[in-house]
């Protein structure tokens, strides 16, 4: 019995303290305690991106690139973005101090300013193993190709278009113009009530003088050295035609041009990009208004059209990038991801990217108004010139305006004006070169 | 004998008792302890868990604090460059007496300025506004599609609270909720328009991944969330579990507070703007450690408290059974007599009396009173330890003869009785059955004491009564039983007499 006893009392004890053991050490196992502890963070490469556009483009980027990376969890995205205005002297300062992004959006025109022979952007055909180049035509690749190095890839083709309000047109009895003697008509009509015809940027501006130069002269107004063509008297007449449709009520002061304006009916028609479809187009139709687009205005026996096409905006890789692959998977995602062109739709005009049209094509690509207007452009295709890219030069486009302004306000007349004119744009040529 | 068991197992039953409630007492002790060590343990280390965890949160949301100060006052700061020169913030668009050349010239000049100042971030919104809604700047479609009917100018007037610095704060205006305004005066036609996407605040509340169950926010005076890492909290007030449990004195001390509830853990930073950074975590999640700790110190403790009263079982067990030997041995002490091994007289007269008590009172009993003859004598020419050993012989040769049933006692110096209780038998067997033991009993003496007989001429008498009276006390019956025994002395010895008879039965 005693024994018995004792033979429960040990082996229970045992038991006991097993159980407690092996609990011990499951909880220690479980805890981590006991060994030391370490808080590790994975790190990926950290990449920039860079673009600029206005807020819907603001937004559907940075959820794309949220998207982004989820998909690709070892690499970090952060975002420079702004508006056009004063973009241009960001990306300056950017280039200049090597400062830029690793991904950039980039306009047609700063391939020429940064990278004349081919090594201010990466070359993208290094990196096909992730770019899907085979979305690109040979041609859509050699706009973004400088002294056979695949600097950009175009993420959509843009041109000019004219929208309209149809409503302010009916309520003045006006029908869309196609010629230039119907614009100043126009703006004899809704002069009358201190309304103008058109409103456009500064850059618009400069497009629609040149626009109208070429035809009247058959001449482009850049060589495509991207020399200036145009001589001082025929800049003399250009600038005497600026005043011409300001006067006339047909282009609203662009220091004066704000889109509110066109939105409520005090400007009744504007010149944007196809890119900008959304905010001029729909924008305006979103507050009820009918809107009515409309091709440039043509002289009788126009010698050329002077309208150009470019490459809506591109998308560049920094050549000092640390990592080339990681900016390369985002620029194939921000071409070419179903994610990221659904949200993009249109907004940038209809994509090159073919992978980005057939995405595209199956949520109704063709009802766009962007499709439209490119579909109708098509029509004059023969007439079209890709741009040169001075044409966009900011400061040519500052000189041009400032200098004008003198005559404008009567502070010089138109001939000064041109001498002026000419002297510093040919200086910010030449000083390029 | 069944006498001296019953009451042998009536005292055992108290001294189990006895043991049971030792028992529990322990095992109440254990366990009382054991709780009131985990409480205090657990109620310990909860607290100073609760304190660490608040306190590292408290540094991370001070962290995050800093961090939106810093970005806050940087959006503060920029404008201020506007002041370096009168040009760009005194000219007044509004001003009729300047010509509009010099206006477009003016508005270039701050155009430039502002693309200067405003070139490094991202603003959404960078621009002057004059009294009469012209806007030289970066205001962008999605701030002016906010007055698409009028008043730009005077509703962002009207967010200019802090008159010192004549600037001010906003968020969710006219119902826009993806970005937030600092407006400045720079003269009484002019205000400076800037503002951000809250979302750029991604870069501002970084947590650790380990804290991923966190949710962050900013929320402004009106505790309107203006950013949360749970997107859908933007634009709407701070959840009420939340504000009830930091609003009152927790909330308007105007400092940064933690606070520990019942379903979170909160803590609140104040910017320098008076906005507020508010991290909420739940308490179950945050502090899962804990809860996973006190699980298993209760299990612990549980089976240590199991063990311990296992354990204390055992050692109880074991050390009440020398113990019950001893108690026994000392209840037989007090009740044995030491010579002859049988009942005390004391003793005898109890167990006799409760059997008496106990029995129904028409049954019959046999007591017998039993006495040594000559026993003088032993003493006188063997010696007294010789006596003794005669008595020591006596009482075995009586233990011998009797079972059980039997109550021995010695009543004094060479005498001792006998007790038989006889349940349901008759007058008649139970005399036969009386004769025929103390022919035994005689018989057995004679045997045992024949030496003792030849040399002293030791023999017994023996005195029987036969109960049969309902009020029969011990002293009735050793009365009568003993004055059957004096009958038998008178008899000339070594015979038996039954109390109430004139037979005498000679012991041959």
């Amino acid at each position: 019995m005693k024994n018995k006893a004792r033979f429960i009392f040990i082996g229970s004890f045992v038991v006991m303290t097993a159980i407690l053991v092996f609990s011990l050490i499951k909880v220690n196992f479980n805890a981590g305690y006991g060994k030391s502890y370490t808080t590790t963070r994975q790190g990926g490469a950290v990449i920039q991106l860079s673009w600029w556009g206005n807020d819907p483009r603001h937004i559907y980027t940075m959820e794309g690139v949220d998207h982004f990376q989820e998909q690709e969890s070892d690499i970090e995205v952060s975002y420079r973005y702004g508006e056009w205005n004063g973009y241009e002297k960001r990306t300056k300062v950017w280039m200049q101090s090597h400062n830029e992004a690793d991904v950039m959006q980039i306009n047609y025109a700063w391939l020429d300013i940064y990278s004349s022979d081919g090594n201010g952007f990466y070359d993208l055909n290094e990196l096909s193993d992730y770019i899907d180049l085979d979305c690109f035509s040979e041609e859509e690749l050699s706009y973004g190709t400088q002294n056979g190095k695949l600097n950009a890839l175009p993420i959509a083709m843009n041109t000019h278009v004219f929208y309209y309000n149809q409503d302010v047109l009916d309520e003045y009895g006006l029908s869309l113009p196609k010629t230039w003697d119907d614009l100043f008509k126009m703006g004899e009509v809704l002069g009358k009530d201190d309304k103008y015809v058109l409103g456009v940027n500064k850059k618009q501006m400069f497009l629609i003088l040149i626009a109208y130069y070429e035809q009247k002269t058959g001449k482009q107004m850049f060589k495509q050295d991207g020399t200036l063509a145009i001589n001082k008297d025929e800049m003399t007449e250009l600038v005497e035609f600026y005043k011409k449709l300001l006067d006339g009520h047909v282009l609203c002061p662009v220091d004066t041009f704000d889109r509110s304006l066109y939105m409520s009916g005090e400007i009744a028609g504007t010149m944007c990009w196809v890119s900008d479809t959304k905010i001029y187009c729909d924008g305006l139709a979103e507050t009820g208004a009918n809107v009515s687009m409309c091709m440039y205005p043509v002289l009788p026996n126009a010698k050329r059209s002077g309208w150009y096409i470019k490459p809506a905006t591109m998308w560049a890789i920094s050549a000092n990038t640390e990592h080339p692959e990681e900016a390369a998977k985002l620029l194939n995602y921000l071409l070419n991801d179903p994610y990221m062109v659904k949200l993009q739709q249109t907004e940038k005009g209809v994509p090159v990217s073919k992978k980005a049209v057939e995405i595209l094509n199956e949520d109704g690509l063709s009802a766009t108004n962007e499709y439209k207007a490119i579909e109708e452009i098509k029509e004059y295709q023969e007439e079209l010139l890709l741009i040169i890219p001075n044409i966009e030069n900011e400061s040519i486009i500052d000189t041009f305006k400032s200098g004008a302004d003198e005559y404008i306000f009567d502070k010089a007349t138109a001939e000064e004006c041109a001498d002026t004119i000419c002297d510093e744009i040919n200086d910010i040529i030449n000083g390029k070169e | 004998m069944s006498m001296k068991k019953e009451k042998r197992e009536r005292s055992d039953e108290r001294f189990r008792l006895f043991q049971y409630e030792v028992l529990f007492v322990f095992a109440m002790l254990i366990i009382v302890v054991t709780a009131f060590l985990d409480y205090v343990i657990l109620d310990r280390t909860g607290k100073a868990m609760q304190e660490k965890v608040s306190d590292l949160i408290a540094a991370n949301s001070r962290q995050i604090e800093l961090n939106i100060n810093s970005y806050l006052e940087r959006m503060e700061t920029t404008p201020t460059l506007l002041f370096s020169d009168e040009a760009f913030y005194l000219y007044d668009a509004t001003d009729e007496n300047i010509d509009e050349y010099d206006k477009v010239k003016n508005e270039d000049t701050i155009k430039n300025r502002i693309v200067d100042i405003g070139l490094m971030d991202n603003y959404t919104d960078f621009g002057i506004v004059y009294s009469d809604d012209h806007k030289v700047g970066w205001i962008s479609h999605g701030t002016q599609d906010l007055f698409n009917d009028g008043g730009f100018y005077d509703t962002f007037s009207e967010y200019i609270t802090n008159p010192k610095k004549n600037d001010g704060w906003c968020f969710g205006v006219n119902g826009n909720y993806d970005r937030m305004y600092y407006i400045k005066r720079l003269n009484p036609h002019a205000i400076l328009v800037s503002s951000i996407y809250t979302r750029e605040l991604n870069s501002v509340f970084v947590y650790p991944e380990q804290l991923e169950e966190m949710t962050i926010r900013l929320v402004d005076g009106e505790n309107i969330v203006m950013y949360s890492s749970d997107d859908a909290e933007i634009g709407k007030k701070l959840p009420d579990d939340i504000l009830n449990s930091i609003k009152g004195e927790f909330f308007d001390v105007g400092n940064s507070s933690s606070i520990v509830t019942h379903d979170y853990l909160i803590n609140t930073n104040v910017c320098f703007n008076g906005w507020r950074v508010v991290c909420s975590v739940p308490t179950d999640i945050i502090l899962k450690e804990n809860e996973e700790l006190k699980s298993f110190t209760l299990k612990v403790s549980g089976v240590l408290a199991f063990l311990f009263v296992l354990i204390g079982l055992i050692i109880i067990i074991n050390i009440s059974k020398p113990v019950d030997g001893m108690v026994t041995l000392l209840q037989d002490k007090a009740e044995i007599d030491r010579l002859s091994g049988v009942m005390n007289k004391a003793a005898f007269q109890e167990n006799v009396e409760n059997e008496l008590k106990k029995e129904p009172a028409d049954d019959l009993a046999v007591f017998v009173m039993l006495d040594m003859d000559n026993f003088k004598q032993i003493n006188d020419k063997l010696g007294h330890s010789y006596g003794d050993q005669v008595i020591i012989r006596m009482g075995k040769l009586l233990r011998k003869l009797y079972n059980d049933q039997t109550i021995i006692g010695r009543l004094g110096g060479d005498e001792f009785a006998l007790y038989t209780g006889c349940k349901g038998i008759s007058m008649e067997v139970i005399k036969a059955a009386a004769i025929d033991g103390m022919i035994q009993v005689v018989k057995a003496f004679e045997e045992e004491f024949k030496q003792e007989r030849e040399q002293c001429e030791l023999s017994v008498s023996a005195g029987v009564y036969i109960k049969e009276v309902a009020e029969t006390d011990f002293m009735d019956l050793y009365e009568k039983s003993d004055s059957a025994l004096y009958k038998s002395k008178h008899k000339g010895k070594a015979c038996y007499t039954f109390y109430g008879e004139e037979v005498d039965i000679d012991e041959k």
